[in-house]
């Protein structure tokens, strides 16, 4: 498969070309990183002589301890697949990634930006993020929407959604344990505290301590009778 | 050309090989932990196919459809069906 050190030699020139990008184990991200991960992944498959590039977007609103590929987009060769027998493959994958990837990834800045991105039925289908009830209170909550953020939890404490199922307990058991009393207490500093943790949790397993700029929420930046900022 | 090239030169986001699961669907390939669909097809009218190829004697053991959906599940909140197929390549 794939290695670290053929990820680095590859995407190196393409770091020291854009002051915007940090390389990362099998990704480029965008920096700095404030509460969006934003990035161009190259991702393994079974075989040695191939592989896979997409450009995935996560919110940091929830402890994670990888990047998940779940909303990004593909990063495709002008024909065939990416091989590392191709004689141009570095400038082949650079004009790509900056064709097709670094222009989705520069617009999507906010909260809100991913939000919409990543809920987008035609790009995402059977998963678009806003269906993903246990995932988006944070996200509701730290985008200072607290009425969604309320809804969600009601829906999750309902104990009839399938997020409650026993193989998602420990993440369904965060949210309603952790998060949804703070919301139901009004509790913005005791929400915005909580939410720093997961984001510093997250940066710190996903080794980008040196490229993460911390920065509140839109959720502590506006007045409890503001609502949802846009 | 392998199966699972073919499926990626197609490049159809909602027909793909190599579809790792755990939390989400999508995480990167061979992430610790990670269920491995070999093909994926969102059907997009809620329905999901999970092809699972075998070739030889092996055949798709209940257990391990039973896996696949529930990870799948997990992943693909507007799936309302989940549809897991042993499939083998003819040639």
């Amino acid at each position: 498969m794939t290695t670290v050190r053929q990820v680095k030699k590859l995407l190196k020139p393409l770091v020291e070309r854009h002051d915007d990008l940090a390389l990362v184990g099998f990704t480029v991200y965008l920096k700095p990183v404030r509460h969006l991960l934003r990035g161009v992944t190259i991702d393994r498959t079974g075989e040695a002589a191939r592989f896979r590039v997409r450009w995935p977007v996560l919110n940091l609103c929830e402890p994670r301890e990888r990047l998940p590929l779940t909303w990004s987009g593909f990063v495709y060769p002008s024909e065939g697949l990416w091989l590392w027998s191709n004689p141009s493959l570095q400038d082949d994958l650079f004009q790509a990634i900056e064709e097709q990837a670094l222009p989705a990834l520069r617009a999507i800045e906010t909260l809100d930006d991913f939000f919409t991105f990543a809920s987008d039925r035609e790009r995402f289908g059977a998963w678009p993020f806003d269906l993903f009830t246990l995932l988006r209170v944070g996200v509701d909550c730290a985008r200072g929407d607290l009425e969604a953020a309320r809804t969600g939890c009601a829906e999750l404490l309902s104990g009839l959604s399938r997020w409650s199922m026993p193989s998602m307990r420990e993440d369904f058991e965060r949210v309603t344990g952790t998060l949804c009393p703070l919301i139901a207490a009004d509790d913005r500093a005791g929400m915005a505290r909580l939410l720093h943790e997961w984001e510093a949790y997250t940066v710190e397993k996903l080794k980008i301590g040196h490229i993460y700029q911390p920065t509140p929420f839109p959720l502590e930046v506006m007045s409890a009778s503001d609502g949802l900022s846009r | 050309m392998a199966l699972k090239n073919q499926i990626d030169a197609l490049r159809d986001p909602d027909f793909r090989a190599e579809v790792s699961a755990l939390k989400n669907l999508n995480e990167t390939y061979g992430a610790k932990g990670s269920v491995r669909i070999d093909v994926f097809e969102n059907i997009r009218n809620e329905i999901v196919c999970i092809y699972d190829i075998k070739t030889g004697k092996s055949v798709l053991r209940g257990s391990r459809a039973a896996e696949l959906a529930a990870k799948a599940f997990k992943g693909l909140p507007s799936a309302r069906q989940i549809i897991v197929i042993e499939t083998r390549p003819s040639r």
